[in-house]
């Protein structure tokens, strides 16, 4: 019953559930190292279960005709993938890492391939055997090769061409897959050949319009949108941001139950808070917590909403980007976007400081709108 | 006749003489074949057979619900007096958390899946379901989610923020141990359990009813179950994105929740409820099938109504989906809001209580035997009464801002829950029991069982609503005696009593548990058919062979087993037996099929399970753990595809001497 | 002891309520202050004229069907009796019991409606109070609001202070996860979410205190979450308003107190902010509780002996003797007392060291020093500041000077 292979792995086991024993008890209860412990274990003893299930792998039998043995890739690839590891060693990490991955497969595929082949006399019944073992691997890994080849291709070539470029080739790409699609469905009699031929042809144009793409790189709005902190880099002039209003209207989304709307309204600016019958000039806001202004403008000209965060001490917006207006802008505030007549705009703040740790108090004002201004006072 | 079809050794062997003996690949072959025994542990582990599935559900589920149980009891324990020290406020949290998972989750969901698993099948006279490999694959998904909710409590606490895990509560500043983590991906792995039933259990009612059965000659527990397989099927895509927002809060840092990137925390809420309130009829639904079979068994007569019975399920299962705002009354939702929502939820009691008329009506001029199962059934039509007036006065809003998050509120859903699903699922266990083991559950313990469950429900429950409406909260780990008043309403003394009550009901359900091992011991079989029953699951023998059926019966009535053993006399209009239950089987078993047809047990289901606790454990723990489940699951999922749906012929053992005689003359 | 008013409308619905208990116990006690049943103001008598009704007819229906059952099991028991005739059901039957509680829904709906818009105006505000939050305690805030006297904000805890009479608003919103504020006697519950503000009516009729608790699960405390709504007439709210506006008073030169306020400048003013403290340099002090404490704020302390409680009102600052003598005053009494705030005689001064000796133990924070890395080093809720017990006799002395 118990062989050299079972032995090895059960006493393998055995040693792991007395490691984790001892872990459990002398070094930390409940822990990670005792959930590996126990997976080390358990994996040992799927393995020594294994090995015994398939006797060993030992089939008390003299060695086969050579007639059962066919021809084998797995030499072939092998050794490509050793060139890649010794290649990348010297050139770069990625091939190196992609040389590992070729000799695992390549030798796990000949080892099932070793095995299957010594399994019975019947050839038939051997491949039967080895693709119930490698098939369920084989075609997901040859899929997502495959797939990912020609979907990163694809990519690339999207983002590489203009938009309406993109929108155009999507429609011809489209199109071609339905009518090819459509003529493989009409005449079933269709040779694979030539239905695997044209898939090849349509695949390997992909990747070359890939290789194309990646050679132009980004298209100019994605490659500016990518620079770091393109979307946080706020200015609250009164002339629109190179970076900030691009699609204004569209980043911040509008809140319900805000704590105050702020509307400007016949060049006056006034806060209209519930429980408030009449517009305010005064806010009073909750220290540290953030809190959800509404900018309506319903002056003809594009305005803003800057909110003031007062000196040194006060708090940095709460969407992020610590103290990088100040640095850019030189001020500590934060606005919205540059809204059209009837537009409204959502901004939240979180003032970390009350009104008295300030020299200046906190604000709300419209640039280009003088001498109107909503205080915040935070207690 | 051959229940699976497989070569006989008949013919294999005289086949090979002849040529150059090939080695029988039996030893070598070892593990890669496929598993094809019908008795033993192996049969169970791979099965693909609906009954043996459904026990498997059942089996589980009754753990977890001891389980659940157990951690009930515990919090009863420390709230029986104020300042409780049997738990501290985070245990406590844990407990309360996992009690409401456990018995809604692993308890209730997956008892009522048991019971349409091995009883959906029978009803409409199908031999399995649509798609038994994925039917196995449900259990499996629903054990390992069971299990992976329940690791947290070995691995640095159980999720704590309560079973409704209102964000931002639930972040991970908020709650920093794994408990949620293993409670959200738990449910996630446990909800492909229902998703797969829905999509299997549709597809099977749809498609697989014996013939002559029209949808409206269904039997009522596969109507309602059907209705709850819809409802799961639109309900589980929600939770499982909710899950999802939830799980990249927690381990990848996402802010679907952070109110200071611009998000509302309320979107929570209404992605769990439009979840969860659904997920209410899910629960009760089934057993309101479970008791439309057992009253009319008990009374000798026809479910009264039965398209009202019918539609008013359907009914509820579309209403359902418009009423989940009324768990957010107190959330500020707006007065219009929640003025629709107050009105819908009253729009759905009508239809419930249609189904409570009904059952009266069923009960009313009939014969009325009152077995265990009976008592359970008229409890439930009682209890749930209660419970479904008290959810009444919530739904007029104003009203509900007073009790909800109060012990009202716990009042309410376990009059409905307990009440009614629970009551149900036992009126099932008792009814079925003979059905699934050949053997009667003692009666005499089942009536202990029935009366101690009522009393201690009721002790337990009953004192909540003056609890609540006295204005103790919910998920309180301590209360405190300067809030407790004096009096009769005085919240210490009704604590007190419903924590003796949780007592009684334990020592109810330990009669239950004595009452699985007294059956278990005893060797007397039931009869065949022990309750003058109605249904197609009679027609079978106890427990049903597994092909289910020899020859699939033509139905002509609603209640087909029924109608094959009384007629009407045209006169009198009363009853009177034409055929004995053994008569109708064996007239079955004369006209068995020639050829029957059943899938074969595999291995891939319960490996494509296994991997998906490996992904979460690797979600919480190290990304490497998550890409070997994900290797195993894309292993199982290709080898699953390619898997026939039958077992080859070289996958059965050839006879041992055989192979032997072979291996050695070649050696 | 407050005898609760008994009418014969409040007969039927409770009675039905408790099972058919024996009311007339209940007729002569005090009920837990947080009975949903009282309401002490317009708006949760509103509730209350909604619910009575509806809880009858609820109570009634659910007689009617327990008879009709019981009757049932009572006649159609198996005696023997043959086999009977297999009807389907009567359709005019159904129909019309399915027609009946519809159409009394659809009654009970239209007063629903009602209710429901009503307590949701927010147009008829006579006070605004702004309540926020946060793990384990609630802030209340009084914006600028000139007609009451109120002409800086006023910030405080613990008790919530309006004049009877007197339609407030309450804005809601929280500073970490969902709260939830409720004075069953003055009003349902209402969320506070983080991110919304959400609003509340209250109106208390008499002078009183009347007993909240947060009801939407808050983590580990949420237990300890209470509130205290404190009802005072319109002079009174008056005094306290201009009390709690009144210039901070430093303690004595060589007091104990002093002292204290030393040790207060060392370790509380980190978090607490004492209004008008100034350091021994002049300079105000000014607490930083956003760089301590991870929800961003700890209670606001001046005037602190103003209030009767602490802690999240988890504790009481005056003795059980005091204490109860202010719940239980009299309406035109209870001003006067309540006003006093806490003198030395009447310091819960056990609860208040415990607290100040090692807060997590006393009320459960997530105190575990290795969930600091969780939260950038900052605490949930008042860690263990290690206080000696002379210090802690120094800070005692000073916080009763704080009123």
């Amino acid at each position: 019953m118990f062989k050299t292979g079972s032995k090895l792995f059960l006493g393998l086991s055995g040693f792991a559930a007395f490691n984790l024993v001892a872990y459990v008890i002398f070094v930390e209860r409940l822990a990670i190292g005792g959930v590996a412990l126990s997976l080390v274990f358990a994996a040992l003893t799927g393995l020594a279960a294994i090995v015994l299930l398939i006797n060993e792998g030992d089939n008390e039998r003299q060695p086969r005709d050579a007639a059962l043995i066919g021809a084998s890739l797995w030499p072939l690839t092998t050794v490509v993938g050793i060139v890649l590891l010794i290649l990348g060693l010297i050139v770069a990490q990625i091939y190196f890492i992609l040389g590992i991955v070729v000799v695992l497969a390549a030798l796990a595929e000949w080892l099932v391939q070793a095995w299957s082949e010594s399994a019975s006399d019947d050839p038939a019944h051997n491949e039967s055997a080895r693709q119930r073992l490698l098939h369920p691997i084989e075609f997901p890994v040859i899929a997502t090769l495959g797939l990912g080849v020609v979907i990163f291709s694809f990519s690339r070539i999207m983002l590489a061409i203009s938009k309406s470029a993109g929108a155009v080739s999507f429609i011809v790409a489209a199109s071609l897959v339905l009518l090819i699609g459509a003529l493989f469905a009409l005449r079933p009699a269709l040779k694979p050949a030539l239905v695997s031929g044209i898939c090849v042809i349509g695949a390997v144009g992909i990747v070359a319009g890939g290789i194309a793409g990646a050679g132009i790189g980004l298209r100019s709005d994605l490659a500016e949108a990518a620079e770091e902190g393109h979307y946080l880099h706020r200015e609250c002039g009164v002339e629109k941001s190179k970076y900030f209003d691009k699609k204004a209207m569209k980043n911040l989304s509008l809140r319900s139950n805000a704590a105050a709307i702020v509307e400007l309204r016949d060049g006056k600016l006034s806060a209209i808070m519930v429980g408030f019958n009449t517009p305010q000039q005064l806010i009073t806001a909750s220290r540290a917590n953030p809190v959800t202004f509404i900018f309506r403008n319903f002056d003809p000209t594009e305005r803003r909403l800057v909110a003031s965060l007062g000196n040194a001490m006060a708090g940095a917006p709460a969407a992020e980007s610590d103290g990088e207006e100040a640095d850019h802008a030189g001020k500590n505030e934060t606005c919205t976007q540059l809204i059209p007549k009837g537009a409204e705009q959502a901004l939240t703040i979180k003032y970390n400081k009350p009104t008295i740790a300030q020299t200046e108090p906190f604000t709300l004002t419209v640039p280009g709108v003088a001498g109107q201004s909503i205080e915040v006072l935070v207690p | 006749m051959a229940i699976i079809e497989r070569p006989t050794p008949v013919l294999d062997i005289p086949a090979l003489p002849a040529a150059p003996p090939a080695i029988t690949p039996s030893r070598t072959f070892g593990a890669l074949k496929r598993p094809v025994a019908s008795t033993g542990w192996k049969s169970w582990l791979f099965t693909v057979d609906h009954k043996k599935i459904g026990l498997m559900y059942g089996a589980t589920a009754l753990f977890f619900f001891i389980v659940g149980g157990l951690e009930a009891v515990l919090i009863r324990l420390q709230l029986a007096a104020p300042e409780g020290k049997v738990l501290n406020a985070d245990l406590y949290n844990q407990m309360f958390t996992m009690h409401a998972t456990t018995m809604v989750f692993l308890f209730v969901m997956p008892m009522a899946a048991g019971f349409a698993n091995y009883f959906i099948p029978l009803q409409i006279g199908a031999r399995d379901v649509a798609f038994p490999r994925i039917n196995a694959f449900g259990f499996w998904c629903f054990l390992g989610g069971g299990i992976v909710i329940n690791l947290a409590w070995f691995l640095g606490g159980a999720a704590d923020g309560g079973w409704f895990m209102y964000a931002p509560n639930s972040g991970p500043v908020f709650s920093p141990s794994n408990g949620i983590d293993f409670w959200a991906l738990g449910l996630q792995i446990a909800g492909i359990a229902s998703l797969t039933g829905a999509i299997n259990l549709i597809v099977t009612v749809l498609n697989m009813r014996a013939p002559g059965m029209s949808l409206m000659k269904m039997p009522v527990f596969t109507w309602l179950v059907t209705v709850v397989q819809f409802l799961l099927l639109f309900a589980i895509p929600v939770i499982t994105v909710a899950l999802f927002l939830l799980t990249f809060q927690r381990s990848f840092g996402a802010q679907f929740f952070d109110v200071a990137a611009g998000a509302d925390p309320l979107l929570w809420q209404h992605l769990f409820w439009i979840f969860g309130h659904p997920e209410v009829y899910v629960l009760i639904l089934p057993s309101f099938g479970i008791v439309s079979e057992v009253l009319p068994v008990f009374s000798r007569k026809p479910l009264f109504g039965y398209p009202f019975v019918v539609f008013s399920g359907a009914a509820i299962g579309f209403v359902g989906w418009g009423v989940w705002a009324h768990h957010m009354f107190a959330s500020g939702l707006g007065p219009v809001s929640v003025a629709v929502f107050s009105v819908a939820t009253m729009a759905i009691a009508v239809p419930t209580g249609v189904k409570i008329i009904n059952w009266t009506l069923t009960m009313w001029g009939g014969k009325l035997v009152f077995s265990t199962a009976m008592k359970f059934a008229v409890g439930l039509i009682l209890l749930f009464t209660i419970g479904g007036l008290s959810g009444v006065t919530h739904s007029v809003a104003p009203s509900d801002t007073q009790q909800t998050d109060t012990y009202y509120i716990v009042a309410h859903f376990h009059y409905v829950l307990f009440g009614g699903s629970v009551f149900g699922l036992f009126a099932g266990f008792y009814y079925w029991w003979p059905k699934m083991f050949g053997k009667l559950l003692n009666e005499r313990l089942g009536s202990l069982n029935f009366w101690f469950m009522v009393i201690g429900m009721n002790l337990t429950f009953g004192p909540m609503h003056i609890l609540g409406l006295q204005g103790q909260p919910r998920r309180m780990y301590q209360w405190t005696e300067a809030r407790a008043g004096e009096g009769f309403f005085n919240i210490a003394f009704w604590n007190l009593v419903a924590s003796i009550g949780s007592l009684v009901l334990t020592l109810g359900i330990l009669f239950f548990l004595i009452n699985i091992v007294v059956t278990a011991r005893s060797k007397v079989r039931a009869p065949l058919d022990p309750w003058n029953a109605r249904s197609l699951e009679w027609m079978t023998s106890n427990p049903p062979k597994e092909h289910n059926f020899d020859s699939i019966p033509k139905v002509e009535h609603l209640d087909e087993f029924f109608h094959r053993k009384y007629e009407e006399d045209p006169v009198t209009h009363t009853m009177r037996g034409v055929a004995t239950a053994e008569q109708v089987l064996a007239e079955l078993e004369r006209n068995a099929d020639p050829h029957i047809h059943m899938p074969s047990p595999s291995y891939w289901p319960l490996v494509l399970a296994v991997g998906l606790p490996v992904i979460a454990l690797g979600v919480i723990y190290s990304t490497m753990v998550a890409i070997v489940g994900g290797f195993i699951v894309l292993y199982a999922i290709y080898g699953w595809a390619l898997e026939p749906a039958t077992a080859v012929a070289s996958d059965f053992d050839t006879p041992s001497t055989n192979g032997h005689a072979v291996s050695t003359t070649h050696g | 002891m407050k005898v609760r008013r008994l009418t014969s409308r409040y007969l039927g619905p409770r009675s039905l309520a408790a099972s058919g208990s024996l009311l007339l116990l209940a007729s002569c006690a005090t009920n837990a202050p947080q009975d949903t049943w009282q309401p002490k103001g317009p708006n949760a008598k509103m509730i209350d004229d909604l619910q009575q009704p509806v809880f009858a007819v609820a109570g009634i229906i659910g007689i009617i069907v327990a008879a009709c059952v019981g009757f049932a099991i009572w006649r159609y028991k198996d005696r023997g009796q043959p086999i009977p005739e297999q009807t389907h059901g009567k359709p005019a039957l159904e129909v019309s019991l399915t027609v009946i509680p519809a159409l009394i829904l659809a009654v009970v709906g239209v007063f629903t409606f009602r209710a429901i818009f009503d307590l949701a105006r927010t147009d008829d505000t006579q006070l605004v109070i702004n309540v926020t939050g946060q793990q384990w305690w609630w802030e209340y805030d009084y914006p600028v609001q000139n007609e009451w006297g109120i002409t800086q904000p006023i910030i405080s805890s613990g008790q919530l202070v309006l004049p009877i009479g007197t339609k407030v608003l309450l804005r809601e919103t929280s500073r970490d996860v969902i709260h939830s504020y409720w004075i069953p006697a003055l009003n349902g519950k209402r969320d506070a979410v983080p991110g919304r503000v959400h609003t509340l009516r209250l109106q208390a009729d008499a002078p009183g205190i009347y007993a909240g608790q947060c009801t939407e699960f808050c983590g580990l405390s949420h237990a300890n979450m209470r509130m205290e709504a404190v009802a005072l007439s319109d002079a009174d709210f008056a005094k306290w308003v201009a009390n709690q506006q009144a210039a901070y008073q430093a303690p004595a030169e060589g007091t104990l107190a002093k002292e204290g306020e030393s040790v207060f400048l060392n370790q509380c003013v980190r978090c607490h902010q004492v209004s008008g403290l100034k350091r021994a340099d002049g300079s105000l002090a000014i607490a930083a509780p956003d760089e301590n404490v991870w929800s961003g704020a700890a209670p606001n302390l001046t005037k602190l002996m103003t209030r009767n409680t602490f802690a999240g009102a988890m504790f009481n600052l005056l003795r059980d003797a005091c204490r109860d003598d202010v719940w239980r005053a009299e309406s035109a009494a209870f001003g006067e007392k309540y006003l006093g705030g806490v003198d030395e005689s009447c310091l819960n001064v056990n609860d208040l060291r415990a607290w100040l000796r090692n807060a997590p133990e006393v009320k459960p924070m997530y105190a575990n020093p290795a969930l600091l890395t969780d939260t950038n080093g900052k605490y949930r809720g008042m860690p263990n500041l290690g206080l000696s017990e002379s210090d802690i006799d120094k800070l005692v002395a000073y916080l009763l000077t704080l009123k």
